[in-house]
């Protein structure tokens, strides 16, 4: 059985951004938290590399910039928006 | 007396050597970073940039579990969700209209829940998409926030810049001189340099992200 162990963590952003460098194209988050097995203490070298871990990776794509078509918000789902 | 002057002498000429070949490295090193500025700079010029749009399509996914190797590749996720949100002006219109949030206000957003509205976080998708699917602008400005620890990834091979797939500079035909092609095809380098940027934050923003993540209830979901 392996769980989180939440001393070791670490977050990465990678923003790879168009050749002007003035505009993001995609955003990558990652999460990774070290795992522990079998109760024994984490490796810290080797935590994020051959040891399993558990990593959140979390990918924004951005497009269509201001050509998007105008939409309408229902009224009850507007109140919800105050 | 005089021994010590030639030993001076012998270790300014060896130190005037090692400057003489560490030049030219230090100033393509320089030159390179000079082109491409500093990634907080760049980061907060796209930031303003991605504020300032009246609209724009943001697609999201994201996945989780346990990962194995340096490349944090998830074999078999345990989360594994993808949205899309077309936002427009103050609003965020998520998955074509089956969820509306603000574009930059706190957790207040609603969704379809059988035919009724209700508020996000008031259904298990809607924690789902409130917990996990941050607000891109949210996202990007806590990246800024740590861009001073901001690194441009290096290129491969040292000194030779990666090329965005499918524009590699042509070799040069017929009358151009070679040094002229040459510099053609380097600024065709420079044009098409991947541009990323890679930030490390504190360990104390992991805990707070693994927490969120946590509380979104995706692990139960399966």
């Amino acid at each position: 059985m392996s769980r989180a162990d939440k001393t070791l963590t670490k977050q990465i952003y990678q923003v790879t951004l168009d050749e002007t460098n003035t505009k993001v194209m995609t955003l990558v988050v990652t999460t990774l938290c070290a795992q522990k097995v079998g109760g024994g203490p984490v490796n810290r070298a080797r935590a994020f590399s051959s040891s399993p871990h558990t990593a959140f990776v979390a990918t924004y794509r951005f497009s269509d910039r201001n050509t998007g078509s105008r939409f309408r918000v229902p009224a009850a789902a507007g109140k919800l928006l105050k | 007396m005089t021994l010590r002057t030639i030993a001076v002498g012998v270790c300014l000429t060896l130190a005037c050597g090692a400057l003489a070949t560490a030049k030219p490295k230090k100033k393509k090193k320089q030159q390179q970073q000079q082109q491409q500025g500093k990634p907080s700079k760049a980061l907060k010029s796209a930031f303003k940039e991605l504020r300032k749009l009246k609209s724009y399509r943001v697609d999201f996914s994201v996945k989780g579990g346990t990962a194995r190797g340096a490349g944090h590749t998830v074999q078999n996720p345990t989360v594994s969700h993808s949205w899309s949100a077309q936002v427009r002006g103050r609003v965020d219109n998520l998955n074509g209209g089956v969820a509306f949030r603000l574009r930059r206000g706190g957790q207040s957003g609603a969704i379809q829940d059988g035919g009724n509205w209700k508020a996000l976080l008031a259904t298990s998708q809607g924690r789902l998409i409130g917990r996990l699917f941050k607000r891109p602008e949210v996202a990007l400005g806590e990246a800024l926030r740590h861009s001073r620890r901001g690194k441009w990834l290096p290129t491969p091979s040292d000194g030779q810049p990666s090329l965005a797939p499918g524009t590699a500079a042509a070799p040069s035909q017929g009358t151009q001189s070679r040094a002229e092609s040459k510099k053609k095809a380097s600024s065709e380098q420079n044009k098409a340099l991947m541009h990323v940027i890679r930030i490390e934050a504190p360990a104390q923003e992991a805990v707070k992200q693994f927490n969120r993540i946590v509380a979104s209830g995706c692990f139960s979901e399966g």
